[in-house]
């Protein structure tokens, strides 16, 4: 396989320790009775992990009851209070987190931006999974010129930034919530599909699946039922790694202006007004920008540790 | 892999990369067409059919789209991507023009990220587990999880609006250099200082280092000497596609600093549907990629003597 389709796929694999926890973990003699106990002691990095859960559940809580939460509408707009600060820096409390260029209440608008930011993530995540792992196992079961194709595929997508095609598409097709959500959707594709085809490949070979055949099973029921239950903690962590990069790919195409358009908003959008504000309102831009910074983070960290706990090529490792 | 010669491995690879070429340029020519007729976008929305249809013949978009396509590979292969739609320029020029800006970013960026970066993951790795390494590993994750947009913002709220130290817009001086690379560089520290410690710790364990130092090879010595080289091979790739997505990823970094690069003229290009000029620049940018997976491939074989000893035997 050319190299040109493995490097990219490792770059943001690789920005969370692999060899660090590999190489602090106990030496296989000590194997068993670190798996029965119930968690790995606290350390310093637990502590990491942690933190990220809380963030990431308080976003999802946001998520969830952005409109109960927030003080104001979306668009109520008071023009007398236009470019108020935040509470800590002169603002008052009836904008804690200071109002913007129209008047309009920045916390409101930012508990609205966390969920669309998370919303268009999540559901960008969920379509590249499934349309990734379909092509992956399609590619695995049929060979031959499928599998040309779609490798060929794979390599043109990881030939071009995928930047470049989202706002090639989003500029000439126009913007509309749908299509962003498919490009964002889109983007990582080629991973899960790599990594599915290559996985069933192997799994092919495996007893289990000449066992099932010969019980006279389907492929459809034997890729659902057999081999993607053997596959999911992989794809999951690849999920998990994909989603930081797939939050920064909207917030940047909303930053400039090509993705989330108003009167909604998202956090990439907030940043991309704020930008304007800079010299007379810094809290515009910065507020959105430290809440994705740290919604990535977050989310990097977590998955990294998941990966640690369920990635199959570690255990692997360790039972051999 | 084949295994009869370098030749014909040199051979397939290069044969793979026309092709994945071919697809993607097919590909994206497809996609462009499919958005509708270009004639009817470029032109005002009050303009009369007639201006339309000789707009689309001008630019030859009247005829069929497998003849147009046809045209387009031939022309392409003759180093003719078409005119600009706006002003009727050679495509290819008008984006070289932009070329220059792109790579000086570009390396100053890279230039920036190698000097905090590969120091930076050598040291972690030598002091493995200890603070130092906990610093730098946490700086270069943060560095990473920044978004350069907003990194940009920060840095122009510092430098810009506090201190009016730095010009945030242009690229006339040294000084409008400096934020844009910054911006663009830091994430690609925090990569490099991750790859270099990771590939620095990977060789600290082989036999070989353990051979060097029982020859009594200590120090500063046994870093530069032993460790490096064989720690070279996965950084140089890192680079390399550092590289390779040059023009990717400084599309953010150029429209917010106002950059005359290809990034931000790919912006305006498929903002205003000039259709000649986005595809170059789609060429250029796969083209730089492929090709530097084929120099990667061929700087593995310049840094790991296996592989070159192994072409030469067979």
């Amino acid at each position: 396989m050319s190299r040109l389709t493995e490097m990219p796929t490792s770059l943001p694999n690789e920005t969370l320790d692999r060899d660090e926890t590999e190489t602090e973990r106990p030496a296989a003699g000590s194997q068993k009775a670190v798996r029965s106990r119930p968690g790995p002691p606290l350390r310093p990095k637990s502590v990491l992990v942690v933190l990220s859960l809380s963030w990431i559940v308080l976003c999802v809580f946001v998520a969830i009851f952005a409109d109960v939460l927030a003080p104001y509408e979306l668009t109520a707009m008071d023009l007398r209070n236009r470019l108020q600060p935040p509470v800590l820096f002169g603002g008052s409390w009836a904008h804690p987190l200071g109002t913007d260029e129209l008047g309009r209440d920045i916390f409101s608008r930012f508990l609205v931006s966390v969920r669309v930011s998370i919303f268009v993530a999540l559901v960008g995540t969920l379509i590249g999974a499934v349309l990734g792992t379909a092509i992956g196992f399609l590619a695995a079961h049929f060979r031959g010129w499928v599998d040309d194709l779609v490798m060929m595929l794979i390599d043109s997508q990881a030939a071009l930034p995928f930047m470049i095609v989202a706002l090639m598409v989003i500029a000439f097709f126009g913007s509309s919530l749908t299509l962003f959500i498919v490009i964002v959707g889109i983007y990582g594709w080629e991973r899960y599909a790599r990594l599915a085809r290559g996985m069933a490949l192997s799994a092919l070979e495996r007893g289990y699946v000449s066992a099932v055949r010969s019980f006279g099973s389907g492929p459809v029921w034997l890729y659902w039922r057999h081999i993607l239950p053997n596959v999911a903690s992989a794809l999951i962590v690849n999920a998990t790694l994909n989603f930081p990069q797939t939050i920064l790919l909207e917030s940047s195409l909303s930053f400039l202006g090509l993705g989330i358009q108003p009167p909604m908003t998202s956090l990439g959008n907030m940043l991309g007004y704020g930008r304007e504000y800079l010299l007379t309102a810094w809290w515009m831009a910065v507020i959105p920008g430290v809440a994705i910074s740290l919604t990535a983070l977050a989310v990097s960290i977590l998955g990294d540790d998941l990966r640690d706990r369920i990635d199959p090529m570690l255990t692997d490792k360790r039972a051999a | 892999m084949p295994r009869d010669s370098f030749l014909s491995f040199f051979l397939m690879k290069t044969a793979r990369a026309f092709l994945t070429m071919l697809l993607l340029v097919s590909l994206v020519f497809f996609t462009l067409r499919l958005a509708g007729n270009p004639a009817e976008i470029l032109l005002e929305p009050d303009a009369s059919q007639e201006m339309i249809d000789e707009a689309a013949q001008k630019w030859g978009l009247d005829r069929p789209l497998m003849e147009q396509y046809l045209l387009y590979l031939r022309n392409a292969a003759t180093g003719d991507f078409g005119r600009s739609f706006h002003n009727g320029r050679d495509a290819m020029m008008v984006v070289l023009e932009h070329a220059p800006k792109t790579l000086l970013l570009g390396g100053a960026a890279l230039a920036l990220s190698l000097f905090i970066g590969l120091p930076l993951g050598t040291v972690a790795a030598l002091r493995r587990g200890g603070p130092v390494d906990r610093i730098a590993m946490t700086l270069s994750v943060i560095g990473y999880a920044i978004p350069n947009f907003f990194l940009a913002v920060i840095l122009m709220l510092i430098f810009a609006v506090q201190f009016s130290l730095l010009p945030t817009a242009g690229s006339e001086t040294i000084w409008h250099l400096i934020l844009p690379a910054v911006t663009l560089g830091t994430s690609g520290a925090g990569t490099i200082a991750r790859f270099s410690r990771s590939a620095v710790l990977e060789t600290l364990e082989q036999p070989y280092m353990r051979a060097a130092r029982g020859r009594g090879v200590l120090g500063p010595r046994l870093i530069v000497r032993h460790a490096f080289p064989n720690a070279a091979i996965p950084v140089v790739t890192v680079i390399g596609f550092m590289v390779g997505g040059l023009i990717g990823g400084a599309i953010v970094t150029e429209t917010v600093f106002a950059w005359p690069g290809i990034g931000k003229l790919f912006v305006y290009s498929v903002g205003s549907r000039d259709i000649p000029v986005v595809q170059v620049i789609i060429f250029l940018s796969a083209a730089s990629m492929v090709a530097t997976n084929l120099l990667v491939d061929l700087a593995y074989g310049w840094l790991d003597p296996r592989i070159r000893l192994s072409r030469g035997r067979k």
